[in-house]
């Protein structure tokens, strides 16, 4: 009940902001001037958004100054081959108020997800908005691109969204790559990949692009990223995939708060057993956290309420390249990707091992066998040689 | 007792020598260590441990992961010395010379010598093809360990140098799928260990020329000129 309310709340508050404003857009101060809230309460909403930009308190007077005359950056928001999820994702981004704040800190401009209902005219916005923001705009993407069948497996607006995306990336002035889809494929990308639904990255060259993996990416995360482009004018620090730094910086097992049991070696065996009881480390049921980039152990979700992990379920790694093939997720060695095998790989080795040192007992076997049978066919041969020469010998002495 | 009819050739540099054994003792412990941190075998259960105390002991995995680490820098630290050896000394780089016949026609010989097959000769060598092929084998298997390696210990800390070098990994393929490519080839040295004990003490038994030992001592001895006695002393001299 009280998410649907907060839907209801965060749509409205889309619609106030985001759709069909065509005046001419305002710094986050005009806004709470607007909205008759105080400057107490702008200083610490602009507290706040240094904390979850991963800035340090000392750069919080340049937040408050960018917050102050930066304009509200346009958005325009496009849906390929997903769920959706990561607009579910980022409109419960309005529980705590500094993500309120954030939200209502974008001009969201198009989010066809959101706007299903206007129809046609939305469409129109759309090219309206591409030509008059051209170079502009933050082009935010979700979800993955179908490319086999000219890309008729995902359709918007009756069109192929490969070519709505290189439409709508021609003028951005960066792209957002929100989810797993966009950043590497996705669920859908899974072997063997039937749709070839490749990342946005890979269609769109030559732009400045940001990933922000997830299956969906947490909201403040998701938010943060357009904030410190709408703070301070410039794409956050990205690492050497392309994914912001200030929240794809520490892996989730450096930052899990059960990483103690790990370190001490007492970990759960089954989830039904005291160990997972007592919180024990999940490692051993198939945490993918020594694998996974993401802030899902300092951030946590719904408001820093829980992560999976808090929750008692092993990470899967969600905002990792691939990790819809990195089956079991249950068990800390996959079994391995050839049919009909039940085995994994340490098993395969112990049998090779022992394989191994079974051959070579063998080999070794055979050759003092043949070794052996070698002299003997020697001697023999010796032998039936000295008896030839005594025989011979013998046939001289009798011929004498 | 030395047979009186067999001439001594200093093969192997001290520097192998040592390094080889350092390497031997690095392997294991990396091997059964890595074995653990893959799947940790000695389970703990709620009451037969005291948590607050459990990370000091010598089974917890701080423990392992340490002696993990510091093998694995050692092993480094040894690779690098071997390179160092093998520029200095002949005997420290009998490595396959593929562009020469010898070579092919080695490997047949050297096979048809392993499936005890009729040959029409003996053939003695310091190193035979398959030997040469299978420690280039070993040193490319290294070479992943350790990219593969530190591409994960850098995992933790992206922005250092190492990571820097070796985060390149991770993109080549996933963070998961480096876990599990340094785990699968870390079999491959089981494998190795087995079969090249085997051969070295089968080689010493059969032909009697102190193959095992030379580890320790770095001679081989043989009756004759072995037929890459090139490589040894090299090309101009006899």
């Amino acid at each position: 009940m009280c998410i649907t309310l907060i839907c209801i709340d965060a749509i409205k508050l889309l619609q106030e902001r985001g759709f069909f404003v065509k005046e001419s857009l305002n710094s986050l101060w005009n806004l709470f001037q607007e909205r008759k809230l105080s400057r107490r309460t702008f200083m610490k909403s602009c507290v706040a958004l240094t904390a979850i930009l991963g800035l340090p308190p000392a750069l919080t007077n340049k937040v408050v100054a960018a917050a102050e005359t930066k304009e509200l950056p346009t958005v325009i928001w496009l849906h390929g081959h997903e769920c959706t999820g990561c607009d579910e994702s980022f409109i419960r981004s309005t529980s705590p108020f500094a993500s309120d704040v954030i939200l209502n800190m974008i001009a969201l401009e198009y989010d066809d997800t959101l706007a299903a209902a206007s129809g046609e005219p939305f469409e129109h916005h759309l090219h309206h908005l591409l030509e008059s923001k051209k170079g502009k705009y933050v082009l935010a993407v979700e979800g993955g691109v179908p490319l086999d069948e000219n890309g008729s497996y995902c359709q918007v607006g009756g069109r192929p969204f490969v070519d709505v995306l290189k439409e709508c990336a021609e003028g951005a002035a960066f792209i957002i790559e929100y989810g797993s889809c966009a950043a590497w494929g996705g669920i859908q990308a899974a072997k063997p990949n039937p749709t070839n639904t490749v990342s946005v990255s890979s269609i769109v060259k030559g732009k400045k692009i940001i990933k922000v993996p997830g299956c969906p990416p947490i909201p403040e995360v998701m938010t943060g990223v357009i904030m410190h482009y709408a703070l301070f004018g410039e794409i956050p620090p990205l690492d050497v995939e392309g994914r912001p730094k200030q929240f794809y910086g520490n892996r989730i097992h450096d930052t899990c708060y059960r990483r103690p049991f790990f370190d001490s070696g007492l970990f759960v065996e089954h989830f039904d057993d005291d160990a997972s009881k007592a919180g024990w480390c999940l490692y051993k049921v198939g945490c993918r956290g020594p694998e996974t980039y993401n802030s899902c152990g300092n951030l946590r979700w719904w408001n820093g309420l829980s992560y999976p992990i808090q929750s008692g379920h092993g990470c899967i790694g969600c905002s990792e390249k691939g990790f819809w093939d990195n089956d079991n997720f249950y068990q800390r060695l996959p079994h391995i990707h050839t049919p009909n095998t039940i085995t994994d790989v340490d098993t395969l080795g112990t049998v090779a091992g022992f394989g191994a040192f079974g051959a070579v007992i063998a080999h070794g076997g055979i050759t003092l066998a043949k070794h052996k049978y070698d002299s003997i066919q020697e001697e023999k041969k010796y032998l039936a040689e000295q008896e030839a020469k005594q025989k011979e010998a013998e046939q001289k002495g009798s011929d004498q | 007792m030395l047979p009186l009819n067999k001439k001594p050739y200093r093969v192997f540099s001290l520097w192998l020598r040592i390094f080889h054994w350092t390497m031997v003792l690095c392997v294991t412990a990396l091997f059964w260590t890595g074995l653990y941190i893959g799947n940790p075998g000695f389970q703990a259960t709620p009451g037969s441990v005291e948590p607050t105390i459990a990370v000091g002991g010598w089974f917890s995995m701080e423990m392992i992961r340490k002696i993990h680490f510091i093998a694995a820098f050692i092993l480094i630290a040894s690779l690098v010395f071997r390179i160092y050896g093998g520029i200095r000394y002949r005997g420290d780089r009998l490595f396959p010379r593929f562009h020469k016949k010898s070579y092919w026609i080695g490997i047949w010989d050297t096979m048809k010598h392993y499936m005890m097959l009729p040959q029409q000769r003996e053939h003695r060598f310091l190193r035979n093809s398959l030997a040469r092929t299978s420690y280039v084998g070993v040193y490319v298997m290294l070479f992943l360990e350790i990219c593969t390696g530190l591409a994960m210990y850098a995992q933790v800390y992206p922005d250092t140098w190492v990571a820097q070098i070796f985060n390149p990994v991770n993109l080549l393929f996933t963070e998961y799928q480096v876990h599990m490519i340094h785990h699968y080839i870390a079999w491959g040295f089981l494998l190795f260990t087995i079969i090249h004990v085997y051969l070295a003490f089968r080689e010493d038994v059969m032909e009697e020329s102190g193959e095992v030992s030379s580890m320790v001592s770095g001679m081989k001895f043989y009756p004759t000129d072995p037929e890459d006695i090139e490589d040894l002393y090299g090309p101009n001299k006899k």
